[in-house]
């Protein structure tokens, strides 16, 4: 039952993401890249991007970034993490994963732009956090 | 093209679909802008963290489920289609 319960729930969670994820294509980003407080209202970066001064191997090896990049994947909606999984951890071709997924290049593209962008956002944070604890 | 716009079209800068009227405009930004260069650097720290996952057992189960419940949401059904 709880099973169930649980492929209902995705297929529910699936169904509202992939919609609004179609709609929102073109207009104002439904979902910005990056916390509009980060600009100006004119659009300029008003501080900087952190530098997170590592390597990518070596931030993939400590522990919380693990956790916190796999927490924030596993948080991701379905299609976005169908589309991050698949380029981002077992290397799909992006012709690859729109056939995989029966979407449009660009819709893929959305789907990738939106779960990478959160997976920074969380890094951000992880970063910062360890900062200013 | 302000920074906003940039951070905006990453991805397809990164994926070589930039439209070709943004092409030069976001070009220009970036070869200027030290913001923008520290956001994409961000980004490209995000992609190499998740490369360098392992990828668990566990995550083929799930990346069924999100594919079977994406399928069946296009669709419009209710889902249990053979992956």
């Amino acid at each position: 039952v709880a099973i169930n319960a649980a492929k209902t729930r995705a297929t529910r969670d699936g169904r509202m993401v992939s919609f609004s994820d179609a709609e929102s294509e073109g207009g104002e980003p439904a979902e910005p890249a990056v916390d509009p407080s980060r600009f100006y209202s004119w659009g300029l970066f008003n501080a900087w991007p952190d530098r997170w001064g590592e390597s990518p191997e070596g931030l993939s090896q400590r522990r919380e970034v693990r956790e916190a990049i796999e927490a924030g994947l596993a948080s991701l909606p379905d299609a976005q993490r169908a589309v991050v999984t698949l380029r981002d951890l077992e290397g799909w071709t992006s012709e690859e994963v729109c056939n995989a997924l029966e979407v449009s290049e660009s819709n893929q593209r959305v789907l990738l732009h939106r779960g990478r962008s959160r997976l920074r956002a969380v890094l951000e944070r992880v970063m910062r956090e360890e900062k200013n604890p | 093209m302000m920074c906003r716009e940039v951070t905006e079209l990453l991805t397809d800068a990164m994926e070589g679909t930039l439209p070709p009227g943004k092409k030069a405009g976001y070009r220009f930004h970036v070869a200027l802008c030290p913001y923008c260069k520290a956001h994409r650097r961000q980004v490209e720290a995000t992609i190499a963290t998740l490369r360098a996952l392992p990828a668990p057992p566990p995550s083929d189960e799930a990346r069924d489920r999100a594919m079977a419940a994406f399928r069946a949401a296009r669709r419009g059904t209710t889902g249990n289609d053979p992956v």
